[in-house]
Protein backbone atom coordinates (compact mmCIF):
# COMPACT_ATOMS: atom_id res chain seq x y z
CA UNK A 1 0.00 0.00 0.00
CA UNK A 2 1.25 3.31 -0.66
CA UNK A 3 2.30 5.89 1.91
CA UNK A 4 -0.45 8.57 1.36
CA UNK A 5 0.99 11.23 3.67
CA UNK A 6 2.17 14.06 1.89
CA UNK A 7 6.26 14.95 2.47
CA UNK A 8 7.12 18.49 3.88
CA UNK A 9 11.11 18.95 4.24
CA UNK A 10 11.69 21.30 6.90
CA UNK A 11 13.40 20.94 10.26
CA UNK A 12 12.07 21.47 13.41
CA UNK A 13 12.92 20.76 17.44
CA UNK A 14 10.75 19.05 20.10
CA UNK A 15 8.69 21.67 22.01
CA UNK A 16 9.51 21.57 25.32
CA UNK A 17 8.26 23.71 28.32
CA UNK A 18 11.78 25.27 29.34
CA UNK A 19 11.39 26.41 25.57
CA UNK A 20 7.67 27.98 25.48
CA UNK A 21 8.76 31.66 26.58
CA UNK A 22 11.07 31.82 23.48
CA UNK A 23 8.70 30.26 21.36
CA UNK A 24 5.69 32.32 21.92
CA UNK A 25 7.37 35.71 22.59
CA UNK A 26 9.49 35.08 19.14
CA UNK A 27 9.45 33.35 15.90
CA UNK A 28 12.08 30.79 16.34
CA UNK A 29 14.06 29.42 13.94
CA UNK A 30 12.12 26.14 12.59
CA UNK A 31 10.10 25.11 10.26
CA UNK A 32 7.78 23.26 12.86
CA UNK A 33 7.50 22.00 16.48
CA UNK A 34 6.45 18.43 17.41
CA UNK A 35 4.96 17.99 20.83
CA UNK A 36 4.10 14.93 22.75
CA UNK A 37 0.34 14.10 22.28
CA UNK A 38 -0.51 13.22 25.75
CA UNK A 39 1.14 16.25 27.31
CA UNK A 40 -1.81 18.10 25.70
CA UNK A 41 -4.51 15.31 26.24
CA UNK A 42 -6.19 16.85 28.87
CA UNK A 43 -9.50 18.62 29.23
CA UNK A 44 -8.07 22.12 29.69
CA UNK A 45 -5.97 24.45 31.58
CA UNK A 46 -2.36 26.41 30.64
CA UNK A 47 -1.15 23.44 28.28
CA UNK A 48 -4.20 23.79 26.13
CA UNK A 49 -3.61 27.14 26.04
CA UNK A 50 -0.11 26.89 25.09
CA UNK A 51 -0.57 24.73 22.40
CA UNK A 52 -3.09 26.80 21.01
CA UNK A 53 -0.89 29.83 20.97
CA UNK A 54 2.50 28.01 19.54
CA UNK A 55 -0.04 26.41 16.84
CA UNK A 56 -1.12 30.20 15.51
CA UNK A 57 2.91 30.47 14.96
CA UNK A 58 4.14 26.91 13.94
CA UNK A 59 3.23 23.97 12.25
CA UNK A 60 2.78 21.12 14.67
CA UNK A 61 3.79 17.27 14.30
CA UNK A 62 1.97 15.42 17.29
CA UNK A 63 3.98 12.78 18.20
CA UNK A 64 3.00 10.25 21.08
CA UNK A 65 4.12 7.88 23.29
CA UNK A 66 1.02 5.75 24.63
CA UNK A 67 -0.83 4.26 21.67
CA UNK A 68 0.65 0.64 22.61
CA UNK A 69 0.47 -0.51 18.36
CA UNK A 70 1.35 -3.83 19.64
CA UNK A 71 -0.76 -4.59 22.14
CA UNK A 72 -2.24 -8.27 21.44
CA UNK A 73 -5.33 -7.01 23.43
CA UNK A 74 -5.68 -4.35 20.66
CA UNK A 75 -6.14 -0.34 21.27
CA UNK A 76 -7.91 1.57 24.21
CA UNK A 77 -10.51 2.95 21.76
CA UNK A 78 -11.32 6.06 24.37
CA UNK A 79 -7.35 7.12 24.27
CA UNK A 80 -8.08 7.11 20.64
CA UNK A 81 -10.92 9.49 20.77
CA UNK A 82 -9.32 11.63 22.88
CA UNK A 83 -6.64 11.88 20.27
CA UNK A 84 -8.26 12.44 17.66
CA UNK A 85 -9.98 15.57 18.89
CA UNK A 86 -6.54 16.88 19.35
CA UNK A 87 -5.75 16.09 16.57
CA UNK A 88 -8.89 17.98 14.99
CA UNK A 89 -8.10 20.77 16.74
CA UNK A 90 -3.95 20.89 15.47
CA UNK A 91 -4.54 20.06 12.53
CA UNK A 92 -0.90 18.67 12.65
CA UNK A 93 1.65 17.95 9.94
CA UNK A 94 2.11 14.06 11.28
CA UNK A 95 0.60 11.91 14.12
CA UNK A 96 3.35 9.29 15.03
CA UNK A 97 3.77 7.01 17.22
CA UNK A 98 6.34 3.51 18.25
CA UNK A 99 6.31 0.37 16.82
CA UNK A 100 5.86 -0.95 20.46
CA UNK A 101 3.74 -1.91 23.23
CA UNK A 102 3.07 -0.27 27.00
CA UNK A 103 -0.24 -1.95 27.35
CA UNK A 104 -1.75 -5.38 28.26
CA UNK A 105 -5.24 -6.01 30.38
CA UNK A 106 -5.17 -3.63 32.39
CA UNK A 107 -1.55 -2.77 32.89
CA UNK A 108 0.08 0.03 31.34
CA UNK A 109 4.03 0.56 31.20
CA UNK A 110 4.54 3.94 30.51
CA UNK A 111 7.20 2.84 28.30
CA UNK A 112 7.92 1.93 24.93
CA UNK A 113 8.07 -1.99 25.31
CA UNK A 114 9.51 -4.37 22.78
CA UNK A 115 7.98 -6.59 20.25
CA UNK A 116 8.98 -10.13 19.08
CA UNK A 117 9.65 -9.50 15.16
CA UNK A 118 6.84 -12.69 14.13
CA UNK A 119 3.86 -13.00 11.84
CA UNK A 120 1.74 -12.99 14.52
CA UNK A 121 3.07 -9.55 16.16
CA UNK A 122 2.73 -8.49 12.38
CA UNK A 123 -0.74 -9.15 12.28
CA UNK A 124 -1.66 -7.41 15.77
CA UNK A 125 0.42 -4.18 14.67
CA UNK A 126 -0.75 -4.16 11.01
CA UNK A 127 -4.70 -4.78 12.68
CA UNK A 128 -4.08 -2.01 15.19
CA UNK A 129 -2.95 0.83 12.74
CA UNK A 130 -5.51 0.32 10.68
CA UNK A 131 -7.81 1.21 13.60
CA UNK A 132 -6.11 3.73 14.67
CA UNK A 133 -5.83 5.70 11.04
CA UNK A 134 -9.33 4.39 10.97
CA UNK A 135 -10.38 6.74 14.17
CA UNK A 136 -7.64 9.11 13.32
CA UNK A 137 -9.28 9.62 9.74
CA UNK A 138 -5.61 9.47 8.29
CA UNK A 139 -2.23 7.72 7.75
CA UNK A 140 -0.08 7.54 10.83
CA UNK A 141 3.98 7.54 10.84
CA UNK A 142 5.48 4.97 13.07
CA UNK A 143 8.58 5.21 14.48
CA UNK A 144 11.22 2.79 14.89
CA UNK A 145 11.96 1.57 18.17
CA UNK A 146 15.38 1.36 20.24
CA UNK A 147 15.41 -1.77 22.39
CA UNK A 148 17.37 -3.38 25.40
CA UNK A 149 16.29 -7.23 24.53
CA UNK A 150 15.60 -9.41 21.27
CA UNK A 151 13.53 -12.47 21.56
CA UNK A 152 14.75 -15.70 20.52
CA UNK A 153 11.10 -16.38 18.68
CA UNK A 154 11.35 -13.90 15.92
CA UNK A 155 11.33 -14.77 12.36
CA UNK A 156 12.53 -11.43 10.61
CA UNK A 157 14.96 -8.51 11.62
CA UNK A 158 13.08 -5.19 12.58
CA UNK A 159 13.53 -3.83 9.15
CA UNK A 160 12.16 -6.56 7.57
CA UNK A 161 8.85 -6.28 9.47
CA UNK A 162 9.02 -2.53 8.97
CA UNK A 163 8.77 -3.27 5.73
CA UNK A 164 6.08 -5.37 5.47
CA UNK A 165 3.86 -3.22 8.30
CA UNK A 166 4.49 -0.56 5.90
CA UNK A 167 2.93 -2.33 2.50
CA UNK A 168 0.37 -3.43 4.65
CA UNK A 169 -1.23 -0.47 6.41
CA UNK A 170 0.21 2.65 3.93
CA UNK A 171 1.61 4.30 7.28
CA UNK A 172 4.40 6.24 6.76
CA UNK A 173 7.91 6.08 9.02
CA UNK A 174 9.24 7.88 11.62
CA UNK A 175 12.73 7.34 10.84
CA UNK A 176 14.79 7.46 14.37
CA UNK A 177 18.43 7.55 13.55
CA UNK A 178 19.64 7.30 17.00
CA UNK A 179 17.03 4.53 18.09
CA UNK A 180 18.79 2.67 14.72
CA UNK A 181 22.46 3.51 16.29
CA UNK A 182 21.95 2.43 19.74
CA UNK A 183 19.60 -1.23 18.77
CA UNK A 184 22.72 -1.86 15.87
CA UNK A 185 25.33 -1.45 18.99
CA UNK A 186 22.71 -3.48 21.66
CA UNK A 187 22.16 -6.11 18.63
CA UNK A 188 24.65 -6.46 16.97
CA UNK A 189 23.70 -5.59 13.49
CA UNK A 190 24.97 -3.18 11.11
CA UNK A 191 23.03 0.26 11.05
CA UNK A 192 23.11 1.01 7.40
CA UNK A 193 21.91 -2.60 6.51
CA UNK A 194 19.33 -1.39 8.61
CA UNK A 195 18.69 1.71 6.51
CA UNK A 196 19.32 -0.14 3.02
CA UNK A 197 16.29 -2.71 4.71
CA UNK A 198 13.89 0.05 4.93
CA UNK A 199 11.25 1.36 2.75
CA UNK A 200 12.69 4.74 2.35
CA UNK A 201 9.61 6.22 0.04
CA UNK A 202 7.37 5.39 3.26
CA UNK A 203 9.67 7.88 5.42
CA UNK A 204 8.39 11.63 6.49
CA UNK A 205 10.35 12.00 9.13
CA UNK A 206 13.31 11.88 10.93
CA UNK A 207 14.05 11.97 14.62
CA UNK A 208 17.68 13.16 15.50
CA UNK A 209 18.62 12.36 19.58
CA UNK A 210 21.58 11.27 21.73
CA UNK A 211 22.07 8.60 23.86
CA UNK A 212 24.06 7.53 26.75
CA UNK A 213 26.15 4.44 27.69
CA UNK A 214 24.53 1.89 30.51
CA UNK A 215 25.96 -1.11 31.93
CA UNK A 216 27.09 -3.21 28.55
CA UNK A 217 24.25 -0.92 26.57
CA UNK A 218 23.73 2.00 24.76
CA UNK A 219 20.70 3.96 26.64
CA UNK A 220 17.95 5.59 24.39
CA UNK A 221 18.45 8.29 27.27
CA UNK A 222 17.59 11.77 24.38
CA UNK A 223 19.57 13.95 27.33
CA UNK A 224 23.03 14.31 24.98
CA UNK A 225 24.02 16.24 21.70
CA UNK A 226 23.41 14.19 18.87
CA UNK A 227 26.93 12.43 18.81
CA UNK A 228 28.89 12.37 15.66
CA UNK A 229 27.82 8.19 14.98
CA UNK A 230 24.54 9.13 15.02
CA UNK A 231 25.25 12.35 12.42
CA UNK A 232 26.87 9.63 10.26
CA UNK A 233 23.43 7.40 10.27
CA UNK A 234 21.84 10.52 9.40
CA UNK A 235 24.06 11.18 6.39
CA UNK A 236 23.03 8.05 5.27
CA UNK A 237 19.57 8.19 5.98
CA UNK A 238 18.99 11.52 3.52
CA UNK A 239 20.66 10.03 1.26
CA UNK A 240 18.19 7.47 1.03
CA UNK A 241 15.47 9.09 1.37
CA UNK A 242 15.91 12.73 0.37
CA UNK A 243 13.97 15.76 1.63
CA UNK A 244 11.90 14.69 4.50
CA UNK A 245 11.05 16.59 7.89
CA UNK A 246 13.82 16.41 10.49
CA UNK A 247 14.14 17.45 13.90
CA UNK A 248 16.03 17.67 17.35
CA UNK A 249 14.13 15.05 19.84
CA UNK A 250 15.87 16.11 23.64
CA UNK A 251 14.02 15.06 26.27
CA UNK A 252 15.96 15.38 29.21
CA UNK A 253 19.14 17.70 30.24
CA UNK A 254 17.11 20.13 28.29
CA UNK A 255 20.04 23.08 27.12
CA UNK A 256 18.96 26.46 26.15
CA UNK A 257 16.96 26.20 22.93
CA UNK A 258 20.10 27.83 20.92
CA UNK A 259 21.49 24.82 21.22
CA UNK A 260 19.30 22.62 19.72
CA UNK A 261 18.77 25.28 17.04
CA UNK A 262 22.83 24.96 16.65
CA UNK A 263 22.22 21.30 16.11
CA UNK A 264 19.38 21.90 13.57
CA UNK A 265 21.73 23.95 11.42
CA UNK A 266 23.72 21.43 11.40
CA UNK A 267 21.39 18.80 9.89
CA UNK A 268 20.37 21.63 7.84
CA UNK A 269 23.54 21.52 6.09
CA UNK A 270 24.16 17.78 6.35
CA UNK A 271 20.68 16.99 4.24
CA UNK A 272 22.12 19.93 1.73
CA UNK A 273 25.22 18.71 1.04
CA UNK A 274 24.01 14.83 1.19
CA UNK A 275 21.08 15.25 -1.40
CA UNK A 276 22.77 17.83 -3.77
CA UNK A 277 25.81 14.48 -3.51
CA UNK B 1 4.48 -18.15 22.92
CA UNK B 2 1.54 -16.35 21.38
CA UNK B 3 2.00 -12.73 21.98
CA UNK B 4 -0.09 -11.98 24.53
CA UNK B 5 1.54 -14.36 26.97
CA UNK B 6 4.87 -12.95 26.22
CA UNK B 7 3.63 -9.93 26.95
CA UNK B 8 1.69 -10.59 30.38
CA UNK B 9 5.03 -12.42 31.43
CA UNK B 10 7.36 -9.37 30.49
CA UNK B 11 5.14 -7.48 32.57
CA UNK B 12 5.46 -9.75 35.38
CA UNK B 13 9.05 -9.36 34.75
CA UNK B 14 9.33 -5.33 34.79
CA UNK B 15 7.15 -4.97 37.44
CA UNK B 16 7.99 -7.76 39.75
CA UNK B 17 8.59 -6.72 43.48
CA UNK B 18 11.41 -8.76 43.79
CA UNK B 19 13.22 -10.02 41.32
CA UNK B 20 14.95 -12.72 43.68
CA UNK B 21 11.47 -14.04 44.00
CA UNK B 22 11.60 -15.56 40.40
CA UNK B 23 12.59 -18.76 38.88
CA UNK B 24 13.89 -17.20 35.88
CA UNK B 25 17.49 -16.76 36.90
CA UNK B 26 18.45 -15.87 33.37
CA UNK B 27 16.00 -12.95 33.55
CA UNK B 28 17.12 -11.74 36.59
CA UNK B 29 20.63 -11.63 35.19
CA UNK B 30 19.64 -9.50 31.24
CA UNK B 31 21.10 -6.31 31.83
CA UNK B 32 18.75 -5.42 28.89
CA UNK B 33 15.46 -6.30 31.11
CA UNK B 34 17.10 -4.30 33.96
CA UNK B 35 16.50 -1.43 31.72
CA UNK B 36 13.11 -1.93 31.32
CA UNK B 37 12.77 -2.30 35.11
CA UNK B 38 14.41 0.67 36.25
CA UNK B 39 12.37 2.81 33.47
CA UNK B 40 9.84 1.47 35.33
CA UNK B 41 10.42 2.00 38.65
CA UNK B 42 12.02 5.42 38.13
CA UNK B 43 9.46 7.30 35.87
CA UNK B 44 6.81 6.58 38.64
CA UNK B 45 8.97 7.19 41.75
CA UNK B 46 9.66 10.40 39.48
CA UNK B 47 6.04 11.48 39.05
CA UNK B 48 5.37 10.83 42.58
CA UNK B 49 8.28 12.93 43.37
CA UNK B 50 7.04 16.01 41.15
CA UNK B 51 3.48 15.64 41.91
CA UNK B 52 4.12 15.48 45.56
CA UNK B 53 6.90 18.18 46.15
CA UNK B 54 5.54 19.57 49.58
CA UNK B 55 4.47 15.89 50.86
CA UNK B 56 8.27 15.02 50.05
CA UNK B 57 9.62 18.11 51.72
CA UNK B 58 7.08 16.83 54.97
CA UNK B 59 8.43 13.24 54.97
CA UNK B 60 11.45 13.15 54.24
CA UNK B 61 13.82 11.35 51.34
CA UNK B 62 13.81 8.01 52.79
CA UNK B 63 10.42 8.15 54.06
CA UNK B 64 9.12 9.20 51.20
CA UNK B 65 10.92 6.69 49.23
CA UNK B 66 9.84 4.08 51.34
CA UNK B 67 6.14 5.29 51.63
CA UNK B 68 6.39 5.62 46.63
CA UNK B 69 8.10 1.92 47.35
CA UNK B 70 5.08 0.62 48.81
CA UNK B 71 2.99 2.15 46.90
CA UNK B 72 4.33 0.80 43.86
CA UNK B 73 4.41 -2.72 44.87
CA UNK B 74 0.65 -2.80 45.19
CA UNK B 75 -0.76 0.12 42.54
CA UNK B 76 0.20 -0.71 39.02
CA UNK B 77 -0.20 2.28 36.43
CA UNK B 78 -3.41 1.77 34.78
CA UNK B 79 -4.30 4.87 32.43
CA UNK B 80 -2.15 5.96 29.23
CA UNK B 81 -1.31 8.95 30.85
CA UNK B 82 1.28 8.68 33.50
CA UNK B 83 -0.47 11.42 35.26
CA UNK B 84 -3.48 9.38 36.41
CA UNK B 85 -0.60 7.93 38.74
CA UNK B 86 -0.13 9.76 41.74
CA UNK B 87 -3.79 10.22 42.33
CA UNK B 88 -3.70 7.13 44.27
CA UNK B 89 -1.06 8.02 46.61
CA UNK B 90 -2.62 9.80 49.17
CA UNK B 91 -5.17 6.92 49.83
CA UNK B 92 -1.52 4.58 50.63
CA UNK B 93 -0.56 7.43 52.82
CA UNK B 94 -3.56 7.25 55.01
CA UNK B 95 -2.78 3.47 55.56
CA UNK B 96 0.93 4.08 55.83
CA UNK B 97 0.21 7.06 58.51
CA UNK B 98 -3.37 6.56 60.16
CA UNK B 99 -2.20 8.83 62.91
CA UNK B 100 -0.82 11.73 61.24
CA UNK B 101 -3.31 12.48 59.27
CA UNK B 102 -2.21 15.97 58.11
CA UNK B 103 0.22 13.90 55.51
CA UNK B 104 -2.32 12.14 53.70
CA UNK B 105 -4.78 15.76 53.74
CA UNK B 106 -1.30 17.11 52.25
CA UNK B 107 -1.00 14.88 49.28
CA UNK B 108 -4.54 14.85 48.82
CA UNK B 109 -3.98 18.93 48.27
CA UNK B 110 -1.33 18.82 45.93
CA UNK B 111 -3.51 16.25 44.33
CA UNK B 112 -6.25 18.30 43.87
CA UNK B 113 -4.70 21.09 42.25
CA UNK B 114 -2.61 19.41 40.04
CA UNK B 115 -6.00 17.83 38.55
CA UNK B 116 -7.55 21.32 38.73
CA UNK B 117 -4.58 22.46 36.79
CA UNK B 118 -5.65 20.59 33.52
CA UNK B 119 -9.37 20.69 34.29
CA UNK B 120 -11.72 21.78 31.71
CA UNK B 121 -11.88 25.29 30.54
CA UNK B 122 -15.20 26.91 31.69
CA UNK B 123 -15.69 30.97 31.47
CA UNK B 124 -17.11 32.52 34.89
CA UNK B 125 -20.86 34.06 34.81
CA UNK B 126 -20.79 37.25 33.44
CA UNK B 127 -22.44 40.18 36.02
CA UNK B 128 -25.04 40.89 33.76
CA UNK B 129 -25.98 37.76 33.72
CA UNK B 130 -26.72 37.53 37.03
CA UNK B 131 -29.25 41.18 36.99
CA UNK B 132 -31.88 38.16 35.49
CA UNK B 133 -31.66 35.15 38.03
CA UNK B 134 -34.73 34.13 39.51
CA UNK B 135 -32.76 32.93 42.62
CA UNK B 136 -36.02 30.65 44.16
CA UNK B 137 -35.63 28.69 41.03
CA UNK B 138 -31.80 29.19 40.57
CA UNK B 139 -29.82 26.15 39.76
CA UNK B 140 -26.06 27.35 40.31
CA UNK B 141 -23.00 25.44 38.36
CA UNK B 142 -19.38 25.88 39.08
CA UNK B 143 -16.06 25.50 37.38
CA UNK B 144 -15.24 21.70 36.59
CA UNK B 145 -11.86 22.46 38.56
CA UNK B 146 -13.94 22.68 42.05
CA UNK B 147 -13.36 19.73 44.50
CA UNK B 148 -14.26 19.42 47.66
CA UNK B 149 -12.65 17.54 50.36
CA UNK B 150 -12.71 16.77 53.90
CA UNK B 151 -9.77 18.32 55.87
CA UNK B 152 -9.65 17.46 60.02
CA UNK B 153 -5.58 19.12 60.02
CA UNK B 154 -4.32 22.26 59.26
CA UNK B 155 -2.65 20.61 56.01
CA UNK B 156 -3.04 23.60 54.21
CA UNK B 157 -1.42 26.16 56.43
CA UNK B 158 1.15 23.46 56.44
CA UNK B 159 1.12 23.62 52.36
CA UNK B 160 1.27 27.09 52.49
CA UNK B 161 4.32 27.24 54.47
CA UNK B 162 6.05 24.90 52.51
CA UNK B 163 5.38 26.62 49.55
CA UNK B 164 7.27 29.55 51.05
CA UNK B 165 10.19 28.28 52.24
CA UNK B 166 8.88 28.63 55.87
CA UNK B 167 8.96 26.19 59.00
CA UNK B 168 5.62 24.91 58.76
CA UNK B 169 3.92 24.99 61.62
CA UNK B 170 2.91 22.42 64.39
CA UNK B 171 0.28 20.03 63.57
CA UNK B 172 -3.24 21.30 64.68
CA UNK B 173 -7.38 19.74 64.17
CA UNK B 174 -9.49 21.77 62.19
CA UNK B 175 -12.78 22.64 63.55
CA UNK B 176 -15.52 19.63 62.85
CA UNK B 177 -16.07 18.71 58.96
CA UNK B 178 -14.20 21.44 57.67
CA UNK B 179 -13.17 21.08 53.71
CA UNK B 180 -10.38 22.75 51.15
CA UNK B 181 -12.30 23.17 48.20
CA UNK B 182 -9.61 23.63 45.02
CA UNK B 183 -10.21 25.23 41.78
CA UNK B 184 -8.52 27.09 38.90
CA UNK B 185 -8.69 30.44 38.51
CA UNK B 186 -8.12 31.36 34.43
CA UNK B 187 -4.71 29.11 34.65
CA UNK B 188 -4.22 29.18 38.36
CA UNK B 189 -5.26 26.73 40.98
CA UNK B 190 -5.78 27.68 44.15
CA UNK B 191 -7.37 26.29 47.18
CA UNK B 192 -9.26 28.00 50.53
CA UNK B 193 -10.30 26.09 53.80
CA UNK B 194 -13.93 26.42 54.25
CA UNK B 195 -16.33 26.03 57.04
CA UNK B 196 -18.91 23.20 57.21
CA UNK B 197 -22.05 25.18 56.12
CA UNK B 198 -20.40 26.09 53.20
CA UNK B 199 -18.97 22.86 52.45
CA UNK B 200 -22.92 21.13 52.87
CA UNK B 201 -23.84 23.66 50.38
CA UNK B 202 -20.76 23.41 47.68
CA UNK B 203 -21.16 20.09 47.79
CA UNK B 204 -25.24 19.96 47.79
CA UNK B 205 -25.17 22.83 44.69
CA UNK B 206 -23.18 20.49 43.18
CA UNK B 207 -25.11 17.85 43.08
CA UNK B 208 -28.05 20.41 41.39
CA UNK B 209 -29.74 21.11 44.48
CA UNK B 210 -31.77 24.39 44.33
CA UNK B 211 -30.12 27.35 45.14
CA UNK B 212 -33.30 28.34 47.58
CA UNK B 213 -33.23 24.79 49.31
CA UNK B 214 -29.62 25.34 50.28
CA UNK B 215 -30.80 28.90 51.60
CA UNK B 216 -33.18 26.79 53.60
CA UNK B 217 -30.94 24.39 54.73
CA UNK B 218 -28.59 27.30 56.32
CA UNK B 219 -31.68 29.07 57.71
CA UNK B 220 -32.30 26.29 59.50
CA UNK B 221 -29.17 25.93 60.88
CA UNK B 222 -28.49 29.36 61.41
CA UNK B 223 -31.48 31.38 61.65
CA UNK B 224 -33.90 33.44 59.52
CA UNK B 225 -31.51 36.22 59.54
CA UNK B 226 -27.97 34.92 59.61
CA UNK B 227 -29.00 31.66 57.46
CA UNK B 228 -29.95 34.20 54.49
CA UNK B 229 -27.18 36.57 55.05
CA UNK B 230 -24.73 33.73 55.23
CA UNK B 231 -26.08 32.55 51.41
CA UNK B 232 -25.55 35.68 50.37
CA UNK B 233 -22.20 36.07 51.53
CA UNK B 234 -20.88 32.58 50.46
CA UNK B 235 -23.16 33.42 46.74
CA UNK B 236 -20.74 36.97 46.49
CA UNK B 237 -17.31 35.13 47.55
CA UNK B 238 -17.84 32.29 44.45
CA UNK B 239 -18.71 34.96 42.33
CA UNK B 240 -15.56 37.08 42.94
CA UNK B 241 -13.62 33.85 42.79
CA UNK B 242 -14.51 32.97 39.20
CA UNK B 243 -15.86 29.62 40.85
CA UNK B 244 -19.62 30.38 38.90
CA UNK B 245 -20.06 29.65 35.71
CA UNK B 246 -23.81 29.19 35.10
CA UNK B 247 -27.04 30.02 36.69
CA UNK B 248 -29.71 28.05 35.28
CA UNK B 249 -33.23 27.67 36.05
CA UNK B 250 -34.94 24.70 38.31
CA UNK B 251 -37.34 22.72 36.15
CA UNK B 252 -40.21 22.36 37.28
CA UNK B 253 -41.30 18.75 38.08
Amino acid sequence: MICSIPTFSGFGVGLRKQHYGEFLERQAAVDFVEIISENFMVDGGRPRDILRRVRERYPVAMHGVSMSIGSADGLDRAYLVRLRALVDEVDPLFVSDHLSWSRIDSFHANDLLPLPYTEEALDFVCGNIAIAQDVLGRAMLIENPSSYIAFDGSTMSEWQFIDAMCARTGCGLLLDVNNVFVSASNHGFEALDYLDGLPAHHVRQIHLAGHSQGDGLLIDTHDQPVPDPVWQVYEHAVRLVGPVATMIERDDNIPPLAELLAELRTARQLASTRQAA
Amino acid sequence: MSLATLQRDLRELIAANDMADRSDESARADAGLAVYRNNYRGQLIACLEETFPRTLARLGDTAFRDAADAHIAVIRPSNWSLDAYPRQFPATLEQIYPNDAEIAELAWLESDLECAFVAADADPILPKRLLAVDWDHAIIRFSPSLTVRPVTTNAPAIFSALSAGKVPPAVEAQPKQAAIIVWRQDYVSCFRLVDSHEADALRALGQGTAFADVCAVLVAELGEGGGTQRAGEMLGQWISERLVIDVARECSS
